[in-house]
C-alpha cells in the first residue's frame, strides 16, 4: 500500500510555478522625495503664517488688507490679513497675521500698539514702499528685558492706541523735551541744527496741557552739544532785514528754509547734561533770546500801528510792541525794548508814530512803506519809566526849537500839512495845521521855520502861495513850474525875503495868494517917477500891468484915467529905468499869446510869466519919428504900422487875408499884410507892414503882384497860399525916391529884366505842354526857365518869357534856336524798333526848351528879340557847340 | 517561433522566445515589455498628484506694483478674470491649468488601476482614454508660459515685478512628470492575460 502509495506520488510531477518575482522598482524614491519636499515646504509656510492677534482700532483708516505691515523700529514683524467691524459697531477690529519667530514677543501683555502716520518729510522719505504702503502699525512693547517676556502673559486680543505711547523713545539716547508755542509748526522729523549741523531730529510730538512737546533726539556723537546752556531757536527760513545797508536776506540754506528746523545755541559747553523730565522752551525766533525790558505806551490811535509794529531809534530796531488793546479813551499797548537799549526809557523820553511819507521829493522811511509804520522815539536824558505816552508826530517836531508863525489867508488853497515853506526854493519849514479863524473869514496857517533859517526872519518878510501856481500853468506858461513839481502837489508857501534889514517882532502874516501878489507889493517899494500916456480905448489896460523893456520890468502902471476918446495912463517907471525913456519912446502891450501859424510850424509864443495874466506894455525906443506924447499901441504891428506901412492897391484880392497873407521877397518873408478895405474907387486897399527894411522896399519901382498857388502836374508852387492865404511878391527896384502907395498887379508882372536874369520872348502859334517854370536848357545845361506864358497883344500868338540867368545869356544869340523838348517823342517804324527819346527826366515832367546857338552866331540877343520856338528838335543839335565868345 | 518586432525600427525578427536582445538594425533593446513600466508610470504620477497640491495652494504668481506686492494662486487667478469679467481668458486659464491636470492625473490613475483590478472595460476604450491624455498633456503648460513670459519681461523693481511663486514650479514639474508617466507607460500591458 505503502509502495502504492509512494508511486503515486511519484506519478504527479508538479511542476514548479514560475512566478515573475516583483522587484520594486527604484522610480519609487521619487515620490517619497517629492513628499518630503512638499511636507518641508507645509512645514516652513506653517511658520511663516505665523499668529494671529486681534488689535481693536478706532479707525482704520489707511490700513489695506494683506499689505498694511506691523513694524518693530522697521523690522516687519507681520501683516494686517483682515479688517472687520468690531462688536461694539464703532471701532474696527484688525487682524495681524504675525510671524511665528516673534510671535512671542507680540503676542505678549506688554505689546502695544498704534498707527503710525506716513513721514513723507524732506528729511525723510523711508523707501518707496512706505510711501505707497501708507500708514504702519507700530508695535510698542513695554517689557524691555527677555527675562520679562518670559514671565509674561500671552494675549492674542488688543486695543490699539491712539498715538505713539510716551515712554517709546525716553529709554536710552538723549532726548529733550521742548516745549513749543501752538503756533509753531513743528513736524515730527524736524531736523535740529547746531551752526547749520544736523545733530538731531524731533522724533515726537505731542499736545499737553494746552502745549506742543517735542520730544527730540540727539544723535549720539552730538551729546556734547547740547546741556542746560542750550536754547532752542526756530529756525528763520527766510530772514529779511532793512537797514542803511539796504536789503539783506538771509536764507539759512535751502534745505532749512524748506523744512524749518530748530537750531541750538549752546552758551556753555560744559554746563550740565538736561534731565530727562526737563522741559525747554521753543523761541521763534531769535530776537527772543534776548532780555527785553517791558513797557506801557498808550496811544490816541493806533492807526496804522499793531502787533509786532517795531521800535526804531535812530533807526535801529530796539524793540517792538507786543499787544495792543483798546480803552474808551485811547489805545494801551504794551511793548519791549531789548535790554541794553533800557536807558532809552527815560521819564523825558517821547514815543511817537512814525509814518511812511512818499513824496516826489523822495521815499522817506521806506522801510516803513514795506514794512508799515514804525513807533520811533526822541530820547532826553532822565529816570527810568516804563509808560509812555505816545504823541503825534507833528507834536514831536514842534519841540525842538522851532520858530512857530501864523499865516492868515483868504483861502487854504491846496496847502496842506504836507506842505512845506520854501526860500528860494530851499525847504526852511513845513505847515503844521491850519484852522478857520474864530471869526470863519480867514484861514489861520500855522507854520514852522527851522531854527537855522531863524536869520531869515523879519517883520518885512512876505509870504505866498506858491501852490497858486498850478492854476496859472493852465495857461501854458511852462516855465512857471521852477520850484519843482512837488510844490505843485502837496501845496507850498514860499518866502520872500525883502531887503530891509528889521526886526522880527511878529509871528502873525498875511498869506498872498499868489508870487504875483508880493511882486506888486514889492514895487511899491521902489522910487521913479510917473509918466503920462495915452492910448485909444480899443483894447484894455490894467493897473499893476508892467512895463517891460528888453525883457526888463521898468515900470507898471499906476493908474489909468478914462477919457472918451483917448485914455490917459500914468506910468510908473523905476529910478533906474527912468534913462530909457525919451521923446521917441513908444509903448505897445503885448499880447497874452501870440499865435502864428504857417506851413512851417505853428509858433506859439507865450509872453513870460509876470505879463502872463494881463499882458503887459513894453517899450520900444526903435523910432526915428518924435512923438509929442507917450502913445500906447494895442500891438506891436499897430506900432509899427503906424511909421513902416505901405498900401498897395489891387483889382482883387481874392486870397488875401488880413495878418496871414505874406509879403514875400525871394521866398523871404519880409513884411505882412495888415489891412484890406476897398478904397472910394472901388479898388481894394491892401495895408503892408515891412518889418525890417521898411526903407528898402519903400521905394519908386518896387512892383507887388499877388502869388497864386499853382498846382499842375508838373509842380506845386506856392502851397502856402493854397492852404493859407496868398501872398504878395516883390520885385524890388532900384531907384532911390522913397514912395508907399503902389499899384499892386494879379500875377507876376512880365518884365523884361529880372534882378537875375534877362528875359527872351519866344513865340508859338500855340502853347505846348511848356509850363512856367520849365527849365530851358543849353547843352542839357539849365541856363534859365520859363517865366511866363501869355498871349501877345493881338492874340495871334503865344508868348513864352523865358528868363535866362545873368551868367547864360551871352549864349543866346540873335539867331540862337529854341526847341521845344516837352514831353517825349516816339517814332514808328515798321523795320526798326519803336524808339522812344526823351531829354532829361525832368524834362519829361516838366517840358521845357532847348536853346542852339548855331557856330556861326550872331551878336548877343537882347531882350527885344523875338524867337520862334521850334517843336522838333534837330537831330544834331548835340553836336553843334560853338565856342562863344 | 515568435516574431518579434523592434519598437523602435519596426525591424521584424524571428525568435524562439520573448527574450530581450538587440535589433541588429539600430541597436535598440528589444524587450518584451518595457521594464517596470507600470510601476514607474504610477510613481511619476503620485509624484504629479502630489506636485499639484502646492501648485494649486501656493501663489503661482507675485505681482510688485509699486511697493505693494499681491500674489495669487492659479484659483485666485480664475476667479479675478471672472470678475472682472473676461470669462475667455478666465476659461482657457481653467481648462488649462486645473481641468486638464486633474483629468489627466485620474485618466492615468483609472487606467492603472484598472489594469491590477478587473474593471469592465473594453481594452479599446482604455487605449483610447490614454490616447487623450497623452494628446492633452502638453497644453497644460499655457499657464507656465504666461508666468514665464510675464516674469522675464516685467522687471522694473519696486515698481512693477512679476515673479513665479513655487506653484509655478511645482506646476510645470507636475505637467512634465505626468508627461513622462504617459510616455513611460507601456500600452501593451493593457492587453496582457491577467
Amino acid at each position: 500500500m505503502s509502495n502504492e502509495n509512494l508511486e503515486t506520488i511519484e506519478d504527479v510531477v508538479y511542476k514548479p510555478k514560475l512566478e515573475d518575482k516583483k522587484s520594486v522598482s527604484f522610480i519609487w524614491v521619487l515620490p517619497i522625495i517629492i513628499l518630503g519636499i512638499l511636507s518641508w515646504i507645509a512645514y516652513e509656510s506653517y511658520m511663516k503664517k505665523g499668529t494671529n492677534i486681534t488689535v481693536v482700532f478706532k479707525s482704520a483708516e489707511g490700513l489695506k488688507e494683506g499689505i498694511t505691515p506691523l513694524e518693530y523700529k522697521g523690522l516687519q514683524l507681520g501683516k494686517v490679513t483682515k479688517i472687520t467691524m468690531y462688536e461694539d459697531l464703532k471701532s474696527v477690529s484688525v487682524n495681524i497675521l504675525v510671524k511665528n519667530d516673534v510671535s512671542q514677543y507680540v503676542a505678549s501683555e506688554s505689546s502695544r500698539f498704534w498707527i503710525k502716520r506716513p513721514t513723507i518729510s524732506l528729511t525723510k522719505i523711508s523707501g518707496l514702499s512706505t510711501l505707497i504702503s501708507g500708514y504702519k502699525i507700530e508695535i510698542s512693547p513695554k517689557f524691555k528685558t527677555q527675562k520679562e517676556f518670559s514671565q509674561g502673559k500671552e494675549q492674542f486680543s488688543f486695543v490699539g492706541l491712539d498715538s505713539q505711547p510716551d515712554d517709546e523713545l525716553a529709554d536710552n539716547g538723549y532726548y529733550i523735551s521742548i516745549i513749543s508755542n501752538n503756533k509753531d509748526n513743528v513736524e515730527v522729523g524736524t531736523p535740529i541744527f547746531y551752526n547749520k549741523f544736523q545733530i538731531g531730529e524731533v522724533v515726537a510730538k505731542e499736545f499737553k496741557d494746552e502745549k506742543v512737546f517735542l520730544n527730540s533726539y540727539i544723535y549720539d556723537k552730538f551729546n556734547y552739544l547740547v546741556n542746560k546752556s542750550s536754547k532752542f531757536v526756530m529756525n528763520e527760513a527766510l530772514k529779511v532785514n532793512y537797514g542803511p545797508g539796504g536789503l539783506k536776506i538771509e536764507l539759512g540754506s535751502l534745505y532749512s528754509a524748506l523744512v524749518g528746523g530748530i537750531t541750538v545755541i549752546t552758551e556753555n559747553k560744559d554746563d550740565e547734561k538736561i534731565q530727562k523730565n526737563e522741559n525747554y522752551k521753543l523761541y521763534t525766533s531769535k530776537d527772543e533770546l534776548e532780555e527785553k525790558i517791558n513797557f506801557d505806551i498808550k496811544f490816541l490811535n493806533a492807526d496804522g500801528i499793531g502787533i509786532d509794529t517795531p521800535i526804531f531809534y535812530k533807526g535801529i530796531n530796539i524793540g517792538k510792541l507786543t499787544n495792543i488793546e483798546l480803552n474808551r479813551e485811547d489805545i494801551s499797548s504794551k511793548a519791549y525794548v531789548y535790554e541794553k537799549y533800557k536807558y532809552l526809557l527815560t521819564n523825558n523820553t517821547r514815543f511817537y508814530i512814525a509814518k511812511a511819507n512818499v513824496s516826489l521829493e523822495g521815499v522817506k522811511n521806506l522801510g516803513t512803506i514795506v514794512k508799515g509804520n514804525y513807533i520811533a522815539l526822541d530820547y532826553k536824558k532822565g529816570e527810568f519809566n516804563d509808560s509812555f505816552f505816545a504823541e503825534g508826530l507833528d507834536e514831536v517836531s514842534k519841540n525842538h526849537k522851532n520858530i512857530e508863525l501864523t499865516l492868515y489867508s483868504d483861502s487854504l488853497n491846496s496847502i496842506s500839512k504836507k506842505s512845506k515853506i520854501y526860500y528860494k526854493n530851499i525847504e526852511v519849514g513845513n505847515v503844521i495845521d491850519y484852522a478857520l479863524t474864530s471869526d470863519l473869514r480867514k484861514v489861520k496857517i500855522k507854520i514852522s521855520i527851522k531854527e537855522k533859517y531863524k536869520n531869515l526872519l523879519n517883520n518885512h518878510i512876505l509870504f505866498y502861495d506858491m501852490s497858486s501856481k498850478l492854476v496859472e500853468m493852465k495857461t501854458l506858461d511852462l516855465k512857471i513850474n521852477y520850484s519843482g513839481i512837488e510844490p505843485l502837489l502837496n501845496g507850498a508857501i514860499g518866502i520872500v525875503g525883502e531887503k530891509r534889514k528889521g526886526k522880527f517882532t511878529k509871528n502873525e502874516f498875511k498869506l498872498y495868494r499868489s508870487f504875483k501878489d508880493v511882486e506888486k507889493l514889492k514895487r511899491v517899494y521902489n522910487s521913479g517917477s510917473v509918466i503920462s500916456a495915452y492910448y485909444n480905448n480899443d483894447f484894455e489896460l490894467k493897473e499893476n500891468m508892467a512895463i517891460i523893456y528888453k525883457n526888463q520890468e521898468i515900470g507898471f502902471v499906476k493908474d489909468i484915467e478914462f477919457n472918451n476918446h483917448k485914455s490917459k495912463v500914468n506910468l510908473f517907471i523905476y529910478k533906474t529905468f527912468e534913462k530909457y525913456i525919451n521923446k521917441q519912446s513908444r509903448f505897445y502891450k503885448k499880447g497874452i499869446v501870440n499865435l502864428k501859424a504857417s506851413l512851417s510850424g505853428v509858433l506859439f509864443e507865450v509872453d513870460n510869466f509876470t505879463s502872463l495874466l494881463e499882458g503887459s506894455i513894453h517899450l520900444d525906443t526903435n523910432s526915428n519919428m518924435i512923438y509929442d506924447d507917450y502913445q500906447i499901441f494895442s500891438s506891436v504891428d499897430e506900432m509899427n504900422n503906424s511909421s513902416s506901412s505901405i498900401t498897395i492897391v489891387f483889382d482883387d484880392v481874392e486870397g488875401i487875408q488880413e495878418n496871414f497873407s505874406q509879403l514875400t521877397y525871394k521866398g523871404v518873408n519880409v513884411g505882412k499884410v495888415t489891412k484890406v478895405s476897398l478904397n472910394k474907387k472901388g479898388k481894394v486897399e491892401v495895408k503892408a507892414l515891412i518889418y525890417n527894411d521898411y526903407d528898402a522896399f519903400a521905394k519908386e519901382g518896387t512892383r507887388f503882384f499877388l502869388k497864386k498857388p499853382r498846382i499842375s502836374f508838373q509842380e506845386i508852387a506856392n502851397v502856402g497860399s493854397t492852404i493859407m492865404a496868398v501872398n504878395i511878391g516883390i520885385i524890388k527896384s532900384n531907384r532911390k525916391v522913397f514912395k508907399s502907395n503902389f499899384i499892386g498887379s494879379d500875377s507876376q508882372p512880365s518884365i523884361n529884366h529880372s534882378h537875375y536874369g534877362t528875359i527872351f520872348k519866344v513865340e508859338d502859334s500855340t502853347a505846348s505842354s511848356v509850363n512856367v517854370d520849365s527849365p530851358v536848357y543849353y547843352k542839357n545845361v539849365e541856363i534859365g526857365k520859363v517865366l511866363k506864358i501869355d498871349l501877345s497883344d493881338d492874340a495871334s500868338k503865344v508868348i513864352i518869357d523865358c528868363l535866362i540867368w545873368d551868367k547864360y545869356t551871352k549864349f543866346i544869340r540873335k539867331n540862337s534856336t529854341f526847341y521845344d523838348i516837352s514831353g517825349f517823342q516816339m517814332k514808328f517804324s515798321i523795320f526798326s524798333d519803336t524808339k522812344v527819346e526823351s531829354n532829361t527826366f525832368t524834362s519829361l515832367l516838366k517840358g521845357g526848351l532847348v536853346v542852339v546857338t548855331p557856330y556861326d552866331y550872331n551878336q548877343k540877343a537882347s531882350f527885344n528879340d523875338r524867337f520862334t520856338l521850334v517843336k522838333t528838335l534837330r537831330e544834331d543839335w548835340k553836336s553843334i557847340s560853338p565856342s562863344i565868345k | 517561433m515568435v516574431l518579434v518586432s523592434c519598437r523602435n525600427c519596426h525591424k521584424v525578427f524571428e525568435r524562439e522566445d520573448y527574450s530581450d536582445f538587440t535589433c541588429t538594425r539600430c541597436n535598440h533593446k528589444v524587450r518584451h515589455r518595457i521594464k517596470d513600466s507600470l510601476q514607474v508610470s504610477l510613481a511619476l504620477t503620485i509624484c504629479a498628484i502630489l506636485l499639484y497640491i502646492p501648485a494649486m495652494v501656493y501663489p503661482i504668481m507675485e505681482v510688485t506694483k509699486f511697493g505693494i506686492t499681491t500674489e495669487s494662486t492659479i484659483f485666485e487667478g480664475v476667479i479675478s478674470f471672472l470678475e472682472y469679467e473676461n470669462y475667455f481668458i478666465a476659461f482657457v486659464i481653467f481648462t488649462a491649468s486645473i481641468a486638464i491636470p486633474i483629468i489627466k492625473l485620474a485618466g492615468l490613475i483609472f487606467i492603472f488601476v484598472s489594469i491590477k483590478v478587473n474593471v469592465k472595460m473594453s481594452n479599446r476604450i482604455r487605449v483610447i482614454i490614454f490616447k487623450f491624455i497623452e494628446a492633452i498633456g502638453k497644453w497644460s503648460m499655457i499657464d507656465i508660459y504666461v508666468v514665464a513670459l510675464l516674469s522675464s519681461i516685467v522687471q522694473l523693481n519696486e515698481i512693477f515685478n512679476i515673479k513665479g511663486g513655487i506653484a509655478a514650479t511645482s506646476f510645470a514639474l507636475m505637467v512634465v512628470l505626468t508627461m513622462i508617466a504617459a510616455h513611460r507607460f507601456d500600452t501593451r500591458i493593457i492587453w496582457d492575460e491577467q
